[in-house]
């Protein structure tokens, strides 16, 4: 199968089961917001050696905020409920709490405890550094009443929500660019992240939603669980099996992870539109052959229009 | 409409001696044969509710009450949902309520969400909103919910509540918050002269105090009024013969 001139392979990307959880931040004004999403979500790449995984979902404006101030929504993902509950309370006490007018909501408030979803704390625990000069406030909302804790802070007050929705997940959508050169396959790389910048329900938690260094599971050194993708590395084509057509100088992956299985489907379709071009010799995704994860999103099925792999 | 309308028709001497009766987390559970005959003292005799009330409207989590005489004790204890009263509310409006939102379009006497008689605490849940004035001593011993005046309130709102917030859209007579602990006190007009037992603690951006704005855009949610071009709040710590956890803040613009 081509789309114009690039090659989509026959591959699936191989996705696996995690839990989410989203943050409403916001700040008096978007700059503030913005510092206090890439503070949030910062060191939270892979849940290789990261907490979790963590992005910017997208922008809010005032009217989309509990308390009416510009805002942006973040989601953070690990393998379970019990590693997010960890995470979550550790960077909004060191990257929010510390950041000038922010506040912290619950993105998922309507979501109780099932098999399928789960609450933590949050603000319970933060609550603890105001000393005892801490309050709480109750407020009737859509979803029910929902509390959240008044800390002291030298600013103010530090607002943050008693506790926070969790569900489950997907983390591992991906596509590779195989292109001609560096350039023009980091612009295409570039091309397809920004096209599904603000889609809903989804991040790319990568530096600039683009990994260079995808990896493989396993390595020849014991200690290591995963390693380089040494079939797609263009250094070593002429050492190694590769995977690589011929003439490609680079490739780039884009990581999606989304809520749904949908939300991850439509972004690759859209990322992999937005980054065909003329230099862009083949597309493919990275798998483990099926025995990881248990989302396998066939590129060619997206791309004829279904939905789902 | 979802739940019923309750229409005041009674010619019935004595009225009714409060309007506890008026829940509707009990009434609007029942099909209308059963709403007619709940039964309701009137002195010392018990009739149904039909007998003082045209009813119109099917199950549902509204009760809608119109033409009543201000009875006292509307809603006590209710705890859950919606209670719209188009006309006055007499004194003890939602006594220990505990939650649902109860709507007065008119005014309401004294002590809104305070304690019912045979309870300690105040309103524990819930919300209340009246369109008008309201009496002496609202939120009196409240000890959470939200309480949204719109107009005038009497002397001392807030008396020894322990949480929970108070909106006053225009005048307080007197003493707010007077021997609070805790809980919020917000004032959209003009405070009175304020006395020892709170301490002011300066003037703040809304921004410094996101969950008073929080509480603002929920109380213009209820009650379309309450403006939301708030420049300055003003805040006051007390009761300092108390906790002091408590606030009184005004709103500035």
């Amino acid at each position: 199968m081509h789309i114009h001139n690039t090659l989509i392979d026959d591959q699936f990307a191989e996705a696996f089961r995690m839990w989410a959880c989203r943050l409403i931040v916001t700040a008096i004004d978007e700059h503030w917001a913005q510092v206090a999403a890439r503070e949030a979500t910062g060191y939270g790449s892979s849940v290789i050696g990261c907490d979790a995984e963590a992005g910017l979902e997208r922008t809010l404006t005032p009217d989309e905020t509990p308390d009416g101030r510009p805002g942006v929504s973040l989601l953070f993902f690990a393998f379970n409920a019990k590693a997010l509950a960890k995470a979550i309370p550790n960077r909004v006490g060191q990257c929010l709490m510390t950041c000038p007018t922010a506040s912290v909501y619950d993105g998922l408030p309507g979501v109780v405890k099932s098999d399928d979803s789960d609450r933590f704390d949050l603000g319970k625990k933060i609550r603890y550094f105001g000393d005892g000069y801490q309050k709480s406030k109750r407020v009737e909302s859509p979803t029910g009443p929902r509390r959240y804790w008044r800390v002291p802070v030298m600013d103010g007050e530090f607002v943050v929500e008693e506790s926070v929705g969790c569900v489950k997940a997907i983390g591992g959508g991906n596509y590779l660019l195989c292109g001609r050169d560096q350039k023009t396959t980091l612009d295409a790389a570039r091309r397809g992240v920004e096209a599904i910048a603000h889609t809903p329900n989804i991040i790319t938690p990568f530096p600039g939603g683009v990994v260079r260094s995808g990896s493989k599971v396993g390595s020849r050194y014991k200690a290591l669980f995963a390693s380089t993708n040494h079939f797609y590395c263009p250094t070593l084509r002429r050492v190694v099996p590769t995977l690589l057509q011929q003439d490609v100088g680079c490739v780039y992956e884009i990581v999606i992870n989304g809520l749904t299985e949908n939300a991850i489907a439509g972004a690759m379709r859209d990322g992999i539109l937005a980054s065909i071009g003329p230099d862009i010799i083949a597309v493919s995704a990275g798998n483990y052959g099926g025995k990881l994860g248990k989302f396998h999103f066939k590129l060619r099925t997206i791309l004829g229009g279904d939905a789902t792999a | 409409m979802n739940g019923y309308t309750l229409t005041w028709k009674s010619t019935h001497s004595p009225s009714p001696g409060d309007g506890a009766f008026l829940r509707p987390d009990i009434l609007t559970g029942l099909v209308p044969n059963q709403l007619s005959q709940y039964p309701v003292r009137v002195g010392r005799h018990t009739v149904g509710l039909g007998q003082l009330f045209d009813i119109t409207g099917k199950p549902g989590d509204t009760l809608h009450v119109k033409a009543m005489p201000p009875l006292p004790m509307i809603g006590r204890e209710m705890a859950s949902g919606t209670l719209v009263i188009e006309g006055n509310a007499g004194d003890d409006l939602g006594a220990s309520m505990k939650g649902g939102l109860i709507a007065v379009i008119g005014h309401a006497r004294h002590r809104v969400g305070g304690p019912s008689p045979t309870q300690n605490r105040g309103m524990t849940g819930g919300e209340i909103v009246i369109h008008g004035n309201a009496g002496d001593h609202a939120g009196t011993r409240m000890r959470r919910g939200l309480i949204v005046i719109g107009g005038d309130c009497g002397h001392a709102p807030g008396y020894q509540m322990g949480a929970g917030t108070i909106v006053v859209g225009q005048q307080i007579a007197s003493d707010p918050g007077l021997s609070m602990r805790r809980g919020t006190i917000l004032a959209l007009g003009k405070l009175p002269e304020l006395h020892a037992h709170l301490a002011d603690a300066g003037l703040f951006d809304p921004s410094a105090l996101p969950a008073i704005s929080m509480t603002l855009r929920r109380a213009n949610h209820l009650l379309q009024t309450i403006p939301d071009s708030v420049t300055k709040l003003q805040l006051f710590t007390g009761d300092r013969f108390e906790l002091s956890r408590g606030e009184v803040i005004q709103c500035l613009y």
